[in-house]
């Protein structure tokens, strides 16, 4: 009688029995953590059309985050400044770089320059900067130390956990409205207690970021 | 995750590939595609990351511009002669949204009463649609081919020559009304240029029998306001005053107001009558609707008028057959409660009648004094319009060949002109004509040339309101297809003034109007007159110094002939004449210095204007002066006489205008054809309207497709059973059944044009119905979801009404029956399985519905697909009942079904705070917000539909195909630009429902958290789109928790109930139940 199964197959179901499950184990982590924004969003760092440095401008120079993004505080989007917004100052400064010529370019042909977006949220996710900038949410709380950044990358996730682990309990992430740009700070060394601000207590203001589907989702 | 298109659009090349190649792979191939998976693997790990998106910004940025930050505009819009006052939404530079201003007194005219509620109507809402309508036409066209804008100046300025070479000899220009002071001075100056020019006017939407009837009495250049506030007892003779009829806004909202019966001690509310053949919005808000045929309308309003005592009408007879008593009734009913109320009654008739109805009309309202300031009627002078001949001159014109040149500015007279004249062949044999449309409709594709129109919304203008409230249009965005000219260009590019731009033209305009008026404008005609006083010292001045220069030589001559002592005289004279010189010099250059002076502070004083009527919507101090007729009654009996057939005969063919897309001009506006009629329900085209009564008798029924004779001409279409219908009249809709409309509103329904009589007459008797053996599907958008309404005690009043006598009897009538509920069970059974998950601190929203206010126009439907992004889903999917409306309006009809009375009421989601929806959804898609409402979730959806099942007012919409997706395939991308970036737009497979704009709440919610204290009072609360829109302001919505809040204020009526309230799911929408005001005498 012929052998239909050889002799190592007995070995089989024990072999499986221990190599499945760790098979198992590892395709379900890898995919927890490689399909997660966590490994694929965060450090994203495209080539922008312009080299300009975060590092040097807010964080050597010290310009404020508000001088550029300018309507940060006024509507849902922190715009990306307009083209005479950087030659208020490079009509002057830096004029013979070869970056600096590509400003004038686009400042002479009206033609805007194309910057590589990095914080994408999805479309059906409605983020408004102005309501978080007035809760004393930091600018770094969600773009990471941008003044240290040469290139921009994306620091934080942004994924819906992520949102909502600090809607769940903001409080260790507030910061007075004054610091807000300020990347330095830190609310936790600071000691800060949002409950205990005077400014926030003379305005009535709740801590009460949403949670329900319709606070992000419309 | 997978969000790339890249691997999407590989795999449908391949495929592409694939089907083009031989079957037989050669290894080349083989190697390629290898290579093509490689390439397909990376861009899978390259899908990972979302596909890379760039950020354009301004390269300068206008000033105070916030991107993504919405910026309203105030502007106006025409249709016929209404003016409703606009403000509309600019996202990012396109318009999005249209929305009532309150500031203008046609759209809030309750504003000196404090109201801040503008409405607005359906048409208001779509002409953001129509701006970006794909089929609009882009460049213009020379018979048939399109051509460049450059040409088309040419043939301008060439028609300009050859007008100004025969003055205007042969030239006819016939125009759609438009209300606009430029526009109507341009053409008093083309006529002042080519005298002979022949201007004619033609507009279904305005009443052109109302306006010849008032020639007749002596009312020439009036028009007709409508305080329905001021009414105790309106009658509406074949009017449809809160639908087709001009100001019906105003109407509805004076109307609306006039019936309130909250806060009011022993309600008085107003007594609506309609006298009408077919069923109009009108006639389901009356309290007493008598239904005739439309040629008995002018022998009933005879009786009453002779009842009244007006006896010099001679003698009209008429049959009204089975109907004899019932219109006997009337008469003396309604001839009795005019005179109690003679001074306090409006009496209207509708466009369609003929003239000397509308005369007959202005005699009792004569009579009865209603007429004067302060009256329900008020007759204002329209100094706006110029003199125009008769179309039927144009008609007579054209067949003789003496038009050389045919100018045609706006309107579709092809499609609206009676089609037994075939004016379409009338305008081809024409050797010049040339049509400024937004279209290349019917009428431009027979014209010599078309010119693309610009969209209000990209144009300057101006506007008069029958008020005589006047207000400036300003473009929202250039024009989208470039070159579009505005009516008021085209006609001063025939003058000869190309170089002008609108905007020149209306600024121009406006500073040769501010002569007198307010505050500002006193300033100027002071500058003006130190100018004219200048100007007089000046030449006085000059004038003087002449005098002194020519006077010395005489002197001097005779000087030299007398004594010494003239010698001196005339030294004296030089001196003073040189002095005088001096001065008047002087006086010169203070003057001119005045001059200079004034000019600047003109311009200053006009800009300042300028900038506020802009900001404002409205040219401040602009009013019409009350009319005074000298009555002059002569010609009525003759007219009456003439005007009045009363035959009886056969069907009578009625060709009505539509409630949604009008004359046809809103034809390929998809969200107009797929709203509804108001009372039938039918979408996207046209039907026989009959009472059943009458199908029967000609053995027809629904759907049934019949040919319709009359007169030597004859149509075919589907027969749709109307109740309310007049017996022996047939209603045909116009404006369908078009070729030229475009990809939306070509073939929809039938043109039904060749029925309106030669001389304009919308009815006749003497039609003939004959059965075809075919039939059609016709798409009603309600009745499926019918749930017939049982009766006694397990009857599901789903519309409460009662009358006023009614109301006074039993104030609570509208809650009885959840009294009643409440008294057999007890209050423990009415508890939910599960924990009550009511919230009630914070902020909760919450809205009341008038069903005593609404008429069910439509406007919150369409309000609400602008501002939600609602798809059309097109005819078959509204057969599949798989329409899309959020809120959507019912029309339930009681009484009698041969002669009933129709209630409207408008169902969106009601946020039931125990919403049977949420506990049936498995993956938590719908779920309560901590405010009350009922989120949704698109992404979590994964389509069960188990939620609509579930949904006891069926309003939860489920999105079969994707729809938005196919209508932008067929449509291209303009639509697009209309799109709310607030909301989400939703893919196949999702369930949708009415958010009660949540995007605005959250909007009103981040600007109070951001500048205040979270707390979003009612004052600045968010309205939502469907409340915005109503012209009734029958919507309410706002935060319950709040005690003042205008919301909780309403909902404390006696009348407010909520709809199934019984099945213990706490809607948060509930309604205010009708009280109607029936006239006891009338009631059987």
């Amino acid at each position: 009688m012929a052998v239909i199964f050889p002799r190592w197959t007995n070995k089989l179901p024990m072999v499986l029995g221990v190599v499945g499950p760790i098979v198992g184990v590892a395709l379900g982590a890898g995919i927890w953590y490689y399909f997660s924004p966590n490994y694929t969003d965060v450090g994203y760092q495209p080539t922008q059309p312009v080299a300009f440095s975060h590092k040097l401008h807010a964080g050597e120079m010290g310009i404020d985050c508000r001088y550029c993004h300018n309507t940060v505080e006024r509507g849902a989007r922190a715009a990306v400044p307009s083209t005479t917004t950087c030659l208020n100052c490079h009509a002057y400064v830096k004029t013979e770089s070869e970056e600096i010529k590509k400003l004038w370019a686009s400042a002479d042909a009206d033609k805007p320059i194309e910057w590589v977006r990095v914080h994408m949220l999805p479309d059906y996710a409605y983020f408004d900067h102005s309501v978080h900038l007035a809760a004393g949410v930091g600018c770094a709380s969600c773009h990471g130390r941008v003044d240290r950044m040469e290139v921009v990358q994306q620091d934080q996730p942004l994924s819906m956990g992520w949102c909502l682990s600090c809607h769940r309990d903001p409080s260790s992430h507030l910061r007075p409205r004054s610091e807000v740009t300020n990347m330095d700070y830190d609310p936790v060394a600071a000691g800060y207690d949002p409950t205990t601000d005077p400014e926030r207590a003379r305005r009535d203001y709740k801590l009460d970021p949403p949670e329900h589907c319709s606070g992000c989702h419309r | 995750m997978s969000k790339t298109t890249h691997t999407d659009h590989s795999g449908i090349d391949s495929r592409k590939i694939e089907e083009q190649q031989p079957t037989n792979v050669a290894r080349r191939r083989f190697l390629g595609g290898s290579a093509a998976a490689v390439a397909g693997a990376s861009a899978l790990t390259g899908c990972i990351r979302k596909p890379v998106e760039h950020i354009l910004p301004y390269t300068q940025r206008p000033e105070d511009l916030v991107p993504g930050q919405p910026v309203f505009y105030a502007t106006s819009m025409s249709i016929g002669s209404s003016v409703q006052g606009l403000l509309v939404e600019s996202q990012d530079g396109r318009p999005t949204k249209v929305e009532g201003n309150p500031s203008h007194p046609m759209t809030n005219p309750l504003i000196t009463s404090g109201s801040k509620h503008a409405g607005t109507n359906t048409w208001a809402q779509a002409a953001v649609y129509q701006l970006y309508d794909p089929d609009r036409a882009q460049a213009p066209n020379r018979l048939g081919t399109e051509t460049t804008w450059e040409e088309a100046h040419q043939f301008i300025a060439q028609l300009s020559q050859q007008l100004d070479g025969s003055k205007g000899e042969g030239a006819a220009l016939l125009t759609e009304k438009l209300p606009s002071p430029t526009y109507q001075s341009l053409l008093g100056e083309l006529v002042s240029r080519f005298p002979k020019i022949k201007l004619y006017e033609h507009d279904p939407a305005v009443s052109q029998n109302g306006q010849s009837a008032a020639a007749q009495v002596g009312a020439g250049n009036t028009s007709i306001l409508y305080n329905l506030d001021q009414a105790a007892v309106i009658v509406a003779i074949d009017a449809d005053l809160f639908g087709t009829e001009t100001d019906a806004v105003r109407n509805t909202r004076l109307f609306s107001h006039s019936r309130r019966v909250d806060g009011v001690e022993n309600p008085a509310i107003s007594r609506l009558y309609s006298v009408e053949t077919g069923f109009s919005v009108t006639g389901g808000m009356a309290d007493n609707r008598l239904r005739l045929r439309s040629n008995l309308i002018g022998a009933f309003l005879v009786k009453v008028a002779s009842e009244l005592g007006i006896s010099d009408l001679g003698v009209i007879t008429a049959d009204f057959g089975a109907q004899q008593a019932t219109v006997d009734k009337w008469v003396t009913a309604l001839a009795a409660d005019l005179k109690a109320n003679a001074g306090k009654s409006a009496l209207s008739v509708g466009s369609r009648q003929p003239a000397a109805v509308h005369a007959l009309a202005y005699r009792i309202n004569v009579e009865l004094g209603n007429i004067g300031v302060g009256k329900p009627v008020q007759l204002l002078a329209d100094t706006n319009g110029q003199k125009f001949n008769d179309v039927s001159d144009l008609k007579t014109d054209l067949l003789a060949g003496r038009v050389k040149q045919l100018i045609l500015v706006g309107g579709n007279p092809v499609m609206t002109l009676s089609g037994r004249d075939d004016f379409a062949a009338l305008i081809a044999n024409v050797p010049a004509s040339v049509h400024l449309g937004l279209y290349r409709d019917e009428t431009g594709s027979n014209a010599t040339w078309q010119l693309p129109r610009a969209h209000f919304l990209e144009a300057w203008g101006d506007l008069r309101g029958t008020d005589g409230t006047e207000s400036i249009q300003q473009p929202l965005i250039r024009p989208l297809y470039a070159g579009a000219m505005s009516p008021i260009e085209f006609v001063a590019h025939l003058l000869g003034r190309a170089e002008e731009t609108g905007h020149q033209l209306v600024e121009n305009y406006r500073r040769t109007r501010m002569s007198s008026g307010d505050k500002e404008k006193q300033t100027l005609s002071n500058a003006q007159a130190t100018v004219k006083a200048a100007n007089t010292a000046v030449k006085a001045a000059t004038t003087a110094l002449n005098e002194a220069k020519s006077a010395p030589a005489p002197a001097a001559d005779a000087g030299v002939a007398t004594a010494d002592n003239s010698v001196a005289t005339a030294e004296q004279a030089l001196k003073t004449a040189t002095a005088a010189a001096e001065k008047a010099a002087t006086d010169v250059q203070n003057a001119q210095n005045a001059i200079e002076q004034s000019k600047k502070q003109a311009v200053f004083l006009f800009g300042r204007s300028w900038r506020r009527w802009l900001h404002d919507g409205v040219v401040s101090g602009t009013s019409a002066q009350t009319a005074t007729p000298t009555w002059n009654w002569g010609g009525l009996k003759e007219a009456l006489a003439s005007d009045l057939n009363t035959n009886t005969e056969g069907l009578e063919v009625n060709v009505v205008l539509d409630a949604t897309i009008l004359d046809g001009r809103f034809c390929n506006i998809p969200w107009l054809q797929e709203l509804p009629d108001p009372m039938t329900k039918l979408v996207w085209e046209n039907a026989a309207l009959m009472s059943p009564a009458t199908a029967a008798q000609h053995n027809v029924g629904t759907n049934d497709i019949v040919r319709i004779a009359h007169d030597g001409s004859s149509i075919t279409l589907p027969v749709l059973e109307a109740p309310g219908v007049a017996d022996g009249a047939v209603l045909l809709a116009l404006g369908y059944g078009r070729t030229h409309s475009g990809r939306v509103g070509n073939g929809c329904g039938v043109n039904v044009n060749s029925l309106l009589g030669a001389d304009g007459r919308y009815f006749g008797s003497g039609a003939t119905l004959e059965k075809t053996p075919r039939t059609a599907e016709l798409a009603i958008a309600q009745g499926r979801f019918r749930q017939e309404p049982r009766t006694g005690w397990g009857s599901r009043d789903f519309v409460r009404e009662n009358t006023v006598d009614g109301y006074k009897e039993t104030p609570d009538f509208a809650t009885q029956k959840e009294q009643h509920h409440l008294h057999l069970m007890k209050q423990e059974s009415f508890k939910s399985l599960w924990e009550e998950p009511n919230k009630r601190d914070g902020q909760q929203w919450g809205m009341s519905i008038d069903l005593n206010a609404c008429n069910g126009c439509g406007a919150c439907m369409v309000a609400c697909q602008a501002e939600n992004n609602i798809p059309i889903v097109g005819k078959e999917e509204v057969r599949n009942g798989r329409e899309l409306f959020w809120i959507r309006v019912d029309r339930y009809y009681t009484g009698p079904e041969d002669n009933p009375e129709a209630v409207s009421q408008p169902i969106a989601c009601a946020q039931c705070e125990t919403a049977p929806c949420e506990n049936v959804c498995p993956v938590a898609a719908t779920a309560h917000s901590p405010e009350g409402l009922n989120d949704m979730a698109y992404n979590r959806c994964i389509g069960t539909r188990y939620c609509a099942n579930n949904c006891p007012y069926k309003v939860r919409r489920f999105n079969f195909y994707n729809y938005t997706k196919r209508n932008d395939e067929l449509l291209g991308d303009a639509p697009k630009m209309q799109r709310n970036p607030d909301v989400t737009v939703r893919f196949r497979g999702v369930m949708e429902k009415c958010s009660y704009c949540v995007q605005r709440i959250n909007g009103a919610r981040i600007v109070a958290k951001r500048d205040g204290t979270g707390f979003i009072a009612d004052d600045v609360r968010a309205q939502t789109a469907c409340e915005q829109g109503c012209p009734a302001n029958a919507i309410v919505f706002g935060d319950i928790n709040d005690a003042d809040s205008s919301v909780t204020q309403t909902k404390k009526s006696n009348r407010n109930y909520g709809l199934l309230e019984e099945l213990n799911i706490h809607p948060r929408t509930t309604y205010l139940a009708k009280i109607r005001n029936p006239n006891p005498a009338l009631v059987s």
